[in-house]
């Protein structure tokens, strides 16, 4: 191709082809170092080895991505009711703001995996004690970012609402919350990547003690098998795992905001 | 053509002249500032509006014509003085008196994610009044009256024009049929052309309605053309009220007309003349 023509219309394919060119790179020099320096399998195994373990035991990881799936989805669905909820108390005054927020932060501060061992003497090693972890590490986004939603209300909107004398209830249903959508939609954004890690986090405690076999639990019991290639090919499903919850909260992004103001971007005069 | 100085009031030749629509006595506003010093932002202010006059406070940016709208409205309350609609206080007339107020915004304070029809049927809406028999009527009978097409009326904001936008505010303000307009600049973001439209929108709607209009603008021309008399304001006083009377119907040919040159070069030297802050 010419350079004038590259000009004219940049092209596509490097946007696609270039990574992958980095990624087999990547996979080759894996693959002869580890033969080459003579590494031993439990340590690293060679990329070839963690392509055949995945074939081998697909079903096993589907399921395990299926489980972790619907743990960290379910997680990120309480997060995102309890966290509205919370957000929604929370716009009623700044006195309830005042005297509950630095519990939230609290919330955020506090080691997941230190309060993990005591979720599970409470609750369990079952499938609910994992979404609770999965909740608890991924409210705060949404807590943060749907009070501000609900509390950053243009005067006007706010003003006009006051000449009406709506009431509280009005003001929340017609004015606040669907204003607060879009900042909802940016926090789920954040938090499903946390979902998932609070998931996997989840998983690793529960362990194979349970009948509970997810994406974590696959990876302690290989640890404990010293399976490093099947490891490594459960991570990598961790890792797809996460791609696609966040395309899922990208797809319903684009769809709910085209829908709340058919494609336009927020309000702007002229 | 009637100069006279605001400090006291002159009594409007209108009709219902001894009982204003709109009065404020002796009202003052202080804010507290960043600093947290007082700062007053109106200074003990009269002001006496009759029914069916078209009053319009023009004066620098912030001089205070805001925030005197906004005490009007019922949306702030005077640190001192009193805001009497039709002769009652918002303490004695309390939801019924709000009702007969409606105010339009400098943007036109659309609800994003609902279409225009939704947008204009809001007031009704928090009134509970969305599904009487009439309501439907009166909704569509606005959209029509401010010039939006049945087409426009499921589209969003984001779908419309600055000036389709505005039209649809105006109409969500007449929907509750208020005695009282209150307009804060609602035409500054829109180009000449649009803006002697829509002033030549809202004069038909006033003079249909008969109510009372309180027009904020720093715009001499729009003030000229669209007031019965125009309140000179200047750090947070009224300094001058200027009384129109012209002679003939306010049409695009009466702003090339001698009459109006007058009144503008008087509203001019009125506005340069009391206007002493720099910014």
């Amino acid at each position: 191709m010419s350079s004038t023509t590259a000009n004219k219309q940049p092209a596509v394919w490097p946007k696609f082809l270039l990574p992958i060119v980095v990624f087999l790179v990547v996979l080759l020099t894996w693959e002869m170092l580890v033969r080459w320096l003579g590494i031993h399998k439990v340590i690293l195994p060679p990329p070839s080895d963690v392509a055949s373990e995945i074939v081998r035991e697909r079903w096993t990881l589907l399921r395990g991505a299926w489980i972790t799936l619907q743990s960290a989805a379910a997680g990120l669905l309480c997060s995102a009711i309890i966290g509205s909820l919370i957000a929604m108390f929370f716009s009623q005054s700044s006195w309830l703001r005042l005297s509950f927020y630095p519990y939230v932060i609290f919330l955020q501060t506090v080691p997941i995996v230190a309060i993990a061992p005591l979720l599970i003497l409470w609750f369990g090693n079952e499938f609910r004690t994992v979404v609770l972890v999965s909740c608890i590490i991924s409210i705060f986004p949404i807590i943060s970012n749907v009070t501000s939603g609900l509390l950053s209300i243009n005067e006007n909107l706010r003003d006009l609402f006051r000449m009406q004398s709506a009431n509280r209830w009005q003001t929340l249903m017609k004015l606040r919350i669907p204003a607060a959508i879009p900042q909802l939609i940016l926090g789920l954004r954040v938090s499903c990547g946390l979902a998932v890690i609070g998931a996997i986090v989840g998983e690793f405690f529960v362990g194979d003690r349970g009948a509970y076999e997810g994406l974590g639990t696959i990876i302690t019991a290989r640890q404990g098998n010293l399976k490093t290639a099947s490891m490594i090919g459960a991570v990598i499903a961790c890792t797809l795992l996460g791609l696609v919850l966040l395309s899922c909260v990208q797809l319903l992004n684009r769809w709910i905001l085209r829908r709340w103001t058919q494609g336009v971007g927020f309000e702007s005069d002229n | 053509m009637s100069v006279s100085p605001h400090d006291q009031p002159t009594p409007s030749t209108k009709p219902n002249a001894a009982q204003p629509e709109l009065e404020c006595r002796d009202v003052a506003m202080e804010f507290i500032n960043s600093r947290g010093f007082a700062e007053q932002v109106l200074k003990d202010l009269n002001l006496r509006v009759s029914s069916g006059e078209i009053l319009t406070l023009l004066g620098p940016s912030g001089c205070g014509k805001s925030t005197l709208l906004r005490i009007l409205a019922g949306l702030l309350s005077p640190t001192k003085g009193d805001v009497l609609v039709q002769g009652q206080s918002f303490q004695q007339g309390g939801r019924t008196l709000k009702d007969r107020l409606s105010f339009v915004f400098q943007e036109p304070a659309l609800l994003p994610w609902r279409t225009v029809w939704e947008n204009v049927s809001l007031p009704l809406q928090l009134r509970r009044k969305q599904k009487t028999a009439d309501a439907k009527e009166s909704i569509e009978h606005w959209l029509a009256m401010v010039g939006l097409s049945p087409k426009d009326w499921s589209k969003k904001p984001g779908q419309l024009s600055g000036g389709m936008k505005m039209r649809a505010s105006i109409a969500r303000a007449m929907t509750t049929r208020p005695r009282i307009l209150l307009m804060d600049e609602p035409f500054a973001a829109l180009d000449d052309v649009l803006r002697s439209r829509l002033n030549d929108l809202l004069l038909k709607i006033v003079a249909e309605e008969k109510c009372t209009v309180v027009f904020v603008t720093h715009n001499i021309t729009e003030a000229v053309y669209m007031s019965d008399s125009i309140a000179i304001m200047d750090q947070g006083k009224l300094s001058e009220r200027l009384e129109i009377r012209f002679t003939e119907p306010r049409t695009k040919e009466l702003r090339s007309s001698p009459d109006f040159s007058r009144y503008y070069a008087t509203a001019s030297a009125s506005l340069f003349r009391n206007v002493t802050s720099d910014e």
